[in-house]
């Protein structure tokens, strides 16, 4: 298996607080790699140092071997990485389906004057995006007038548009009711995996990354605790301590 | 014996008497006339007068029937809107029939920006105050009249007077306002004494800005360095604060000050005695002239009832202006027969007039530009006088500083002989 | 109501009242001119920048068509529209390759202290520009017809309300093309744009660029129409004039910044010609659109869609 994104030895610090003390961490082709850990300790920060948003003090990010750490983020997205976010980000004054189109338009052809946005072509590939994840009858809806589970599903759905090679996903159920929670999770790694994306997932819902990560990866105050398969993670004693909890 | 000669030129004398006044009866209700001046911010302290001149006049025209009978109209525009409204504000009032003339403008830039106007719209216009020597420099303008006088009579004069009263000037300071009316007057008076006395100096050349309002920092540079002489175009709400700030800080205690425009302002602030003032053409202070005339005593006593005020030179320039309509109307009427002018007949009247104003003479050019003669004199008291006086006055004929036309006006001006000053009339001359 | 019959119908009405009143004609193109600029100022709106300097770019055009009569003997009508254009353009490239960095309160005072230098160039450089007397602007040729001064005038209205609807589909296309979306994405989300691979920073040069140059065209028509080109122009007070035609026309199309740029002339030149206390009246109007169309004047015909920014 070859490495897709790579960390090594990643350092910042904010004020007294040190987010990220020494991270190693790599994410293969193909695979479905989960972040577990508790609140604070830097898992946002990391994918924003990943993704250009931060640069790190110490420590080099790489894509394909290649280092992309000092690249600002709209570099790396044309790259191939997207991301889809803790507080859903979205262009509120527009509709959901231009919401898409925008991010077709990017991949397709930002700088074509002559064609408008909401042409048949972009049209059909949201629209199509867009059932996948049930959010079909809100197409024409202002981003802002939608519920709050709905936004997350269109945050999501705005990153796969994109069509990236690594989709990194933060705490994608949150918010989203324990009924449709497997559903949407269902949905999402299928799509992954058919089109062949590599997805990195924050996550808190420990069921969630049972069934659905190929490793996991324990955070604690700002550097891997521990790796491995579920499975051996979750039997951790160290982990079930610090990050699980007694059942 | 009747002959059908005699009964064909009786028809025809009886048809004509008929049709005259027939013809006549083709007058207007109201003869339009559009006025331009400032009426709001710190320029209407010069523009005010204008302003209430033309009211005056308009009532004593109207109250002797009118010109030809037909009673005057007037629409004022407010110069204050700035250039742009000014222009749409005239073409507005030229593409209505009604307005036969304009009385247009009191700053350059807007004298400058209206002319070809004029001659586009052929509306016949008399710039009551664009003396600005650049109007016709560059293009001819049929309908703009500028019956009042140029800057450059205007400014050679004072030169003239200067070097008449002070022959040895070595030093000489500006200050002048920063825009066009400032920077060509400072040109024009250097020029001047340069060719009547080589060998003086500008020491210092300020040009604050138009509504600066304080003059404190140009005050201590204009003592700084000691000039004889402090030349100022400054004008209105300016001059104003400018005399005010400089008078307790002995400015013109050290230094001759010459105040181009200082006849406007000098029932608004307390002039220094010994200042040289002027009125930009022939105005009525203190002018034997003006006092001769019964017109202008009248003019000038009812225009204080009303007022408050004595009329300074913006008003006089206004009043006759009104005036050259007046002539001009009268003047094309006796020539077609008592017809009511069209706007072409009035501006073909305006040409080459030599009109009788309350002041003097308006003598128009072949180019519409206006030959005034030039009072100069320089502030005093007198007693049993009521409120500022100006002395040892002189009056210069207006072609004797006036610049030929067509030829560049700064250089003809770098022509003038030495000698010019001592041939003139001289200072104390005009009683 | 449906747009294009409404669009063709007050253009029509437009014509047909100059010939009832002929003085219309010379209000009308210039209305015409800042209605141009406005909308240039609309465009930067929509991506949530206000700019208090854009009237930059209109002394820009105008001058640019002043020197280009003067010193480069050119008198063409369309040419020195183009000359005008690309000048614009170019000066809204370069100084919006500055600004765009900038957002909110700095992007608005770096406009207005850019717009204020020009003033201050053109105000003190009295041997090249005029200083604040200005410059002459002679009645242009027509493909080399010489036109005298009146039938210019009426061929520059037909000639600006020919602009105003290019410039009107030109903008429209632009708006709905994916360059135009972005920039109404560009005040909501930031961030969510960079994250798309879209570079904001090229997003909004764009915007400023068209924006320059639709106030530039104005510029010279304006130039052409006044015959006489002022450091005035440029002043921060004629930028804030065209916020306000702007958003007192209505940002959410494009009709908005003419109908603006329309009443507020209207109301000015019937104002002053009736009495001195016109700026009262100016302002009483003004009150009563804002408290009556909040959504400016186009909401009179044009009741809010969904998506609409305004």
């Amino acid at each position: 298996m070859t490495v897709l994104l790579e960390a090594k030895n990643l350092h910042i610090t904010f004020g007294a607080v040190k987010a990220a003390n020494g991270v190693d961490l790599h994410i293969d082709e193909g695979e479905f790699l989960a972040i577990i850990g508790p609140n604070g300790s830097g898992k946002t920060t990391f994918l924003n140092l990943c993704t250009g948003y931060i640069r790190p003090s110490e420590g080099e990010v790489y894509l394909d071997g290649k280092p992309i750490t000092r690249l600002p983020p709209r570099t790396i997205a044309r790259k191939g990485i997207a991301r889809a976010f803790q507080i859903p980000q979205l262009f509120l004054d527009q509709t959901v389906l231009t919401n898409l189109m925008l991010a077709i338009a990017s991949r397709e052809g930002l700088w074509q004057v002559g064609k408008a946005l909401g042409r048949p072509a972009y049209r059909d590939e949201a629209m199509a995006l867009l059932a996948m994840f049930n959010l079909a009858d809100c197409a024409p809806t202002l981003a802002s007038t939608l519920p709050e589970g709905r936004r997350k599903l269109v945050d999501i759905a705005i990153a796969l548009a994109l069509k990236p090679r690594l989709v990194l996903l933060d705490e994608p159920t949150s918010g989203v009711s324990a009924l449709e929670r497997f559903a949407l999770m269902e949905t999402l790694m299928g799509a992954l995996r058919q089109a062949k994306v590599s997805a990195l997932f924050v996550e808190h819902d420990m069921d969630v990354v049972e069934r659905y990560a190929d490793r996991v990866v324990v955070w604690e105050a700002g550097r891997v605790m521990a790796e491995g398969k579920p499975e051996a993670v979750f039997k951790d004693a160290r982990v079930i301590e610090n990050v699980i909890g007694v059942a | 014996m009747i002959s059908y000669r005699n009964i064909l030129c009786s028809a025809v004398a009886a048809a004509a008497l008929l049709a005259g006044p027939a013809l006549a009866e083709d007058k207007p209700a109201a003869l339009g006339v559009g006025v331009f001046s400032f009426t709001s911010g710190g320029t209407a302290a010069y523009g005010k007068p204008g302003r209430d001149a033309a009211e005056l006049m308009i009532e004593r025209i109207n109250a002797k029937g009118g010109i030809g009978g037909v009673p005057l109209s007037a629409t004022y525009v407010d110069e204050g809107q700035g250039t742009e409204g000014v222009i749409a504000e005239y073409r507005k009032l030229a593409g209505d029939a009604a307005t036969e003339v304009m009385i247009a403008a009191l700053s350059s830039g807007n004298c400058m920006a209206l002319a070809p106007v004029s001659d586009q719209m052929k509306v016949p216009t008399v710039g009551w105050n664009c003396d600005t020597h650049q109007l016709y420099l560059k293009d001819a303008h049929p309908y703009f009249f500028r019956p009042n006088g140029n800057t450059v009579p205007e400014f050679v004069a004072y030169a003239a007077y200067l070097i008449a009263v002070k022959p040895d000037v070595k030093r000489i300071a500006i200050i002048n306002p920063d825009y066009a009316f400032g920077h060509d007057a400072a040109k024009i008076f250097t020029t001047a004494i340069k060719a009547f006395k080589p060998d003086v100096e500008v020491v210092a050349e300020l040009f604050p800005k138009l509504g600066a309002g304080t003059y404190q920092t140009e005050i201590s540079r204009l003592t700084a360095a000691r000039p004889d002489v402090i030349f100022s175009n400054l004008w209105g709400g300016d001059l104003e604060n400018f005399v005010r700030q400089a008078s307790p800080r002995g400015l013109f205690r050290s230094s001759q000050a010459v105040l181009a425009l200082g006849e406007s302002s000098m029932q608004n602030v307390q002039i220094p005695e010994g200042v040289i003032v002027g009125v930009l053409g022939d105005g009525w202070w203190m002018s034997p002239d003006a006092a001769a005339n019964p017109e202008t005593r009248e003019f000038a006593e009812a225009y204080k009832a009303k007022y408050g005020k004595w009329p300074v030179f913006p008003a006089m320039k206004m009043a006759n202006s009104f005036l050259y309509v007046q002539a001009a109307y009268d003047k094309a009427m006796a020539g077609n027969g008592g017809k009511w002018p069209s706007r072409d007949e009035v501006a073909a009247a305006m040409k080459g007039s030599e009109v009788k104003t309350l002041t003097g003479t308006m003598q128009t050019r072949a180019d519409n530009d206006g030959v005034v003669d030039q009072i100069i004199g320089v502030t005093a008291k007198a007693d049993g006088h009521d409120g500022p006086v100006i002395g040892d006055m002189v009056r210069y004929k207006g072609a004797d500083l006036m610049p030929p036309a067509g030829e560049d006006p700064i250089a003809w001006i770098g022509t003038l002989s030495a000698d010019l000053p001592t041939k003139l009339p001289q200072p104390g001359s005009y009683k | 109501m449906p747009l294009l019959p409404l669009a063709t119908g007050a253009i029509i009405a437009l014509v047909a009242a100059t010939f009832a009143f002929p003085w219309l004609e010379f209000v009308l193109t210039l209305a015409i001119a800042k209605g141009l600029a406005a909308l240039g100022v609309a465009i930067l709106l929509r991506g949530g920048l206000i700019s208090i300097g854009h009237a930059m770019f209109f002394a820009i055009g105008a001058y640019a068509t002043a020197f280009a009569m003067r010193d480069f003997g050119i008198t063409d009508v369309f040419a020195l529209i183009l000359i005008s254009a690309i000048i614009s353009l170019v000066a809204g490239l370069l100084i919006g390759a500055f600004v765009v960095r900038y957002r909110a309160i700095f992007f608005a005072m770096l406009n207005l202290a850019i717009s204020m230098v020009l003033f201050s160039l053109l105000s003190k450089f009295y041997g090249v520009t005029g200083g604040t007397d200005g410059l002459r602007v002679g009645t242009p040729t027509v493909l080399g017809m010489v036109l005298e001064a009146k039938g210019f005038a009426t061929f520059l209205f037909y000639a600006a309300i020919a602009a105003m609807v290019l410039a009107g589909l030109a903008v429209n296309a632009y708006f709905k093309s994916p360059l135009g979306e972005a920039l109404s994405a560009v005040h909501t989300n930031e961030i969510r744009l960079e994250y798309l691979g879209i570079p904001v920073r090229g997003v909004l040069l764009v915007a400023y660029g068209l924006s320059a140059l639709l106030a530039g065209i104005g510029g010279t028509f304006a130039a052409m129409t006044i015959g006489h080109v002022l450091p005035d122009m440029a002043y921060w007070t004629d930028s804030g004039h065209l916020v306000l035609v702007a958003v007192l026309g209505g940002i959410s199309g494009i009709g908005g910044p003419f109908v603006g740029a329309a009443f507020l002339e209207l109301v000015h030149t019937l104002a002053a010609g009736v009495t001195d206390a016109w700026n009262m009246i100016v302002g009483a109007a003004l009150l009563g659109v804002i408290f009556f169309l909040p959504k400016g004047l186009i909401g009179f015909i044009r009741p809010t869609k969904k998506g609409d920014l305004a």
